[in-house]
Order: structure tokens, then C-alpha cells, then sequence
């Protein structure tokens, strides 16, 4: 079945976004090959370099002046849905589970968030994507076309583009109608660049084991005096006692460093899914029934604070 | 005065559930009946920031709350608490026997008829997720079925003026602002700091008693309609294990463990970095 790929060059993170569905079409896909792909772009991107990094033969090209999603919604409508045999796919960020439901829904299709794998044959199409908040694994058969999936963004390694540069099929610039007159004052604020947990070769990431805001102030100081990254779970960030951009799991960083201690957490699914493509992976908890143990390569039953502070003493000081 | 709906969801706590509690019936289903609800965490925020504009509007602006909520009796213990919490009218739409964890767009179907049918708000607030159907579609369903905008990510609310809200959503590359006229569907994310407040007891005394409203799926014809017919069959569920090797490090004292930790285990690949 042929694949139309969905992309957001207006987010800096587009190269990512190709890579991974370079990713998701090779390692998690069956029965499925990539056909076009629908470029959001802004007026300032370099054309050559978005060709570059599509990983499909040819490429639709739409300039948009501003980067909402409900004018990319409407450009995908203009497209049409008259071949309805297709899957689209959509980068597994919030834009693309945002259009993958709503186009769906528009063109009488199917959609489903978050899928980690597509499987086409001639009995049909079935996806598979983690459900009970990543304690099960459910199957679904899709019913009616066209498909309209979000990816995972734990499901794939990223690949890059080694193929030849797509070829532009079709491109314009969207003129921005009444669709975003609900919305004034518009105003984009670029988020903390600071933080590179995704790439951090060692990170020590904080749970509620440790209490208050005090407690995770102690584990980074001890992640900065091992030379560690520092990140934390859902309820750490919730609580408000470190910034959301610390954030580890589903809704967070996916992080996959040669080295992760995970200190106070507990190892429920959605923080594990953001480090368990780690290397090596070291749980500290004082329960000893808490299911990181049974998640880690080594387990430290006992209390995090005096655990990270003497490992902290055993780094030599150029760490 | 501003009309809010806040669609809601009570869950089985599944971090409650052991190993070997991970097993299905025929029907694909997982025995949570004795496992402790609670509310879905972010509707939870978002039934938080709804009073939240209260306090920020200081009497300025009045807010008109309905809260809906479509599960078993279970789940009037919470609407009891948001009556305490002067949510002004409380609904819950008992789905009988329809297995809806993976059925989305029915629950969508029931909000958006409530909201034209019934409540015709201003502003629908939700969460953006269930925690055991994982789907991430309802509120984005619920915005194209009204034929809404739909902000997605709200991690904060404030009141503009009496027609208005000033919203700040999370959004790739950074957080958004700007201000939304009414109609709009907010679905709310990872919102530091809004977990629900606890009523006071004389709240609870004075407004927990509040009628609740109980209707059926029968009363949605055109949610009900939905349910023959899924887009997305459920053909199969398996158990995800992660397991790792898990070593335990032994010694007596927790000085002792960092350091076989550092010495056995860390330097070496710490070296090879």
C-alpha cells in the first residue's frame, strides 16, 4: 500500500521528523512504501535542503505564513481524498497526532495515535500500538480508508536520507483564511534549546521518591557533579518542582544515553518508554517491590539520597 | 457569563497492578474492578484550571461549570466532590454494557450532542488523554464534530474579558500564546501545578449533595449508532514486558552499594564515553 508522509518544516525539528519516518517505514512497517510526502514549510526554508531530507520520491511543497495547525488542516482537505486506498502518516509530535485524528476524521477514514507498527496484506491493514498506559499491546484491523496514523516516537530508530532528492510534484503557498480569526495575539515563544537530553551520553533521572523540590534540587547537584544530564518523571514536573523541559517519558524527552540512573522513580510504563533504549540502565529506590528494579541492569535497593551522594563523592572532580 | 464544559474521566489506578494482574478475558478485557479509581490526570488539570479563572477573575466575570462524565456509578463520588467544589450542574452518562475503552469517537459523539443538545458552552476544557485506551483523540473529535477550533497542549487558562480567554499551550519548538473567542475545544497537557484542590468540609456540606444527573447511551442516538460499527477493530492484547537483568548490588550499608556501583559497574563505561 502506498504511504503519503506528513511533515512540519515550520518546526525545527524537521530533519528529526523525516528521519524517523525514514525509520518507521524500514523497521516498522510491512506491505507499506512511501509515495509522496506533503511538505509544510515556511518562506524562509532552504527548498533544497527540505528535498533533501524527504524520504519519499516526490514532494508536495506548501509555504505557509503562519504555522497553525488549522490552516495545515485545511491545505490537507484541498489535497482531496479521492484516493482513498493510502496511509498517511504523521510524525509522532504534537502537530502530528493533532492532524493525524482531525484529517481523519474529515475524510471518514480511520486514525490512531501513537502506533508503533503497520502491517498491509491482502486481508487488509493492522497496526499495533501500546494501550493501558503502556502496559499492553493491543492490535487493531482498520476498517475503513484512508488511514491516518501517528507514529510512536518510540517505536523507530531514526535513519537518514541516503536516496535521491524528491522531486517536487507540486507546491504553492496557502492563503490563510477565516480559520484562525478564533485566535489574536499569536505569539510564538521559542522554547529552552539549553536542555539536550535526547543526545546526553549519561543522565540521572529523578522521581517522586524524591519527595519536594529540595530533594530533586539534591539529585542535580549530584547529576552536575558526576557530569550527568539531569531529567525527571511526569509527577516531578507536574509538581512543579523542576521545569517541564526536564521532562522524561511519553509525553516528554525519549532519551537513549549510554548510561542512565534512574533514582526515586518507580518504572511505570510511560516514564520507562522515554529511557528504555538506554545502554545501561541503574535503578536506586528504597522499595524493593518498585518495578524499575526488575527494569534495570543493576538494582540498588536503598535510599537515594546518601546512594547518590557518595557515588557523586567516588567522580573524579575533570567529570 | 461564560459557559464551560468539562467532559471528565475516572480511571483505574494501573500502577496498582501487579505482574501477574496483566491477563485478559475472551472479550480482551483486564479485571481493574478491584484496583482504586482515580480521576484521569488530565482532565484533572483541567477541571482545576476551570476554577482557577475564577480566582484570577476576582468577581469580574461569572463561569457557568457542567460536568460530564460518562462511566458506572463509581464515578459519582467524584462529581460529589466537584459539587462541593460549586460546579454548577454534574452529569454522568452510564454507557450499560458498551466496552468503549478503544471506541473514542463514541464518547466524542455523546459530548458534542451534550454540548448542543444540552449545555451549548462557551468553551469545552478536557484532557488530552486516557490512560487505558491511550487513544489522544477525544477532545480533537469532540472540535470536529461541533466543527471548533481546537487548542491542544494547554498547559495554562486565564481570562481575557467576559467572552475571552487568554490560553498558553505547549507546541512543537516552544509554548504559544494568544487569546480565544469563543466557540473552542481546549485540550489540556502537562499542566504544572493543577491538581484538584480538596473541597472544604463546610463546601462539602453545603453543595456536596447537589443532584447528579444520570442519563443513558440510549439518550445519544447518534453516539449509539457508532458502536456496530469501528473504524479500528480490537483483534488482540499482549502483556508488554520490559524486564532487564536486574542485579542487585548486596553490601550493608548504602555507602558501601555506591561504591561497588562506581567501581564495578560505572567507570569502566564511563571511561568509554
Amino acid at each position: 500500500m502506498k504511504a503519503i508522509l506528513v511533515l512540519n518544516a515550520c518546526a525545527n525539528d524537521y530533519r528529526i521528523q523525516s528521519q524517523f519516518l525514514a525509520g518507521f517505514l524500514q523497521q516498522r512497517t510491512k506491505g507499506v512504501e512511501a509515495d509522496t510526502a506533503v511538505v509544510f514549510h515556511t518562506q524562509e526554508a532552504d527548498r533544497a535542503e527540505l528535498l533533501s531530507s524527504v524520504p519519499a520520491k516526490e514532494a508536495i511543497l506548501i509555504c505557509l505564513t503562519k504555522a497553525r495547525t488549522e490552516t495545515m488542516l485545511n491545505q490537507l482537505e484541498k489535497l482531496g481524498f479521492e484516493q482513498t486506498d493510502r496511509v498517511y502518516l504523521f510524525a509522532g509530535n504534537c502537530f502530528g497526532s493533532e492532524l493525524a485524528v482531525r484529517m481523519g476524521q474529515r475524510c471518514g477514514g480511520t486514525f490512531l495515535t501513537g502506533v508503533d507498527t503497520v502491517q498491509c496484506t491482502k486481508e487488509g491493514i493492522t497496526v499495533t500500538k501500546s494501550v493501558y498506559s503502556g502496559h499492553m499491546e493491543a492490535e487493531f484491523a482498520l476498517k475503513r480508508a484512508p488511514y491516518c496514523l501517528s507514529v510512536s516516537r518510540s517505536s523507530a530508530e531514526p535513519v537518514m536520507q541516503k536516496g535521491p532528492t524528491a522531486e517536487i510534484l507540486e507546491e504553492w503557498t496557502a492563503r490563510e483564511d477565516t480559520e484562525n480569526d478564533f485566535s489574536e495575539d499569536y505569539t510564538l515563544i521559542p522554547g529552552n534549546e539549553e536542555k539536550n537530553l535526547e543526545t546526553a551520553p549519561f543522565l540521572l533521572a529523578a522521581g517522586s521518591g524524591a519527595k519536594n523540590k529540595e530533594g530533586i534540587e539534591a539529585m542535580a547537584q549530584a547529576a552536575e557533579k558526576m557530569g550527568a544530564e539531569f531529567g525527571v518523571s511526569r509527577p516531578v514536573a507536574m509538581s512543579a518542582w523542576a521545569p517541564m523541559s526536564c521532562l522524561i517519558g511519553v509525553s516528554g524527552a525519549m532519551i537513549k544515553p549510554e548510561i542512565c540512573i534512574a533514582a526515586g522513580v518507580s518504572g511505570a510504563p510511560a516514564f520507562y518508554a522515554g529511557i528504555e533504549k538506554s545502554g545501561f540502565i541503574v535503578s536506586v529506590n528504597s522499595d524493593p517491590r518498585a518495578p524499575i528494579h526488575r527494569k534495570s541492569d543493576i538494582a540498588i535497593v536503598d535510599d537515594w539520597h546518601t546512594v547518590l551522594k557518595h557515588l557523586s563523592d567516588q567522580f573524579p572532580k575533570s567529570l | 457569563m461564560m459557559k464551560l464544559l468539562l467532559p471528565f474521566s475516572i480511571t483505574p489506578d494501573l500502577e496498582a497492578l501487579s505482574e501477574k494482574d496483566w491477563v485478559f478475558t475472551s472479550d480482551l478485557k483486564v479485571d481493574t474492578s478491584f484496583t482504586p479509581l482515580d480521576w484521569n490526570s488530565f482532565d484533572e488539570s483541567a477541571l482545576e484550571m476551570s476554577l482557577k479563572l475564577s480566582n484570577q477573575a476576582e468577581g469580574s466575570f461569572c463561569f457557568y461549570r457542567y460536568a460530564l462524565t460518562v462511566g458506572e456509578m463509581p464515578c459519582d463520588r467524584f462529581l460529589k466532590t466537584l459539587a462541593a467544589l460549586k460546579f454548577d450542574e454534574l452529569f454522568r452518562v452510564n454507557p450499560g454494557d458498551a466496552d468503549l475503552r478503544f471506541r473514542p469517537e463514541v464518547i466524542a459523539r455523546i459530548i458534542a450532542s451534550f454540548a448542543q443538545t444540552y449545555a451549548h458552552p462557551d468553551f469545552i476544557l478536557m484532557g488530552r488523554q486516557k490512560q487505558v485506551g491511550d487513544n489522544a483523540c477525544t477532545p480533537l473529535l469532540t472540535a470536529e464534530l461541533l466543527g471548533w477550533p481546537c487548542v491542544t497542549q494547554v498547559i495554562e487558562i486565564e481570562p481575557a474579558d467576559e467572552h475571552r480567554l487568554r490560553v498558553t499551550s505547549a507546541v512543537d519548538g516552544g509554548t504559544a500564546v494568544q487569546t480565544i473567542s469563543a466557540p473552542c475545544v481546549l485540550s489540556v497537557g502537562d499542566a504544572p501545578c493543577t491538581y484538584l484542590r480538596v473541597p472544604t468540609l463546610k463546601d462539602k456540606m453545603t453543595y456536596g449533595k447537589k443532584a447528579i444527573t444520570v442519563m443513558k447511551l440510549e439518550d445519544f442516538p447518534e453516539a449509539e449508532v457508532l458502536l456496530s460499527s469501528p473504524n479500528a477493530e480490537l483483534c488482540s492484547l499482549t502483556p508488554i514486558h520490559r524486564e532487564r537483568e536486574g542485579v542487585l548490588i548486596e553490601a550493608d550499608t548504602p555507602e558501601e552499594k555506591a561504591e561497588i556501583l562506581y567501581r564495578d559497574y560505572l567507570k569502566g563505561r564511563l571511561e568509554r564515553l
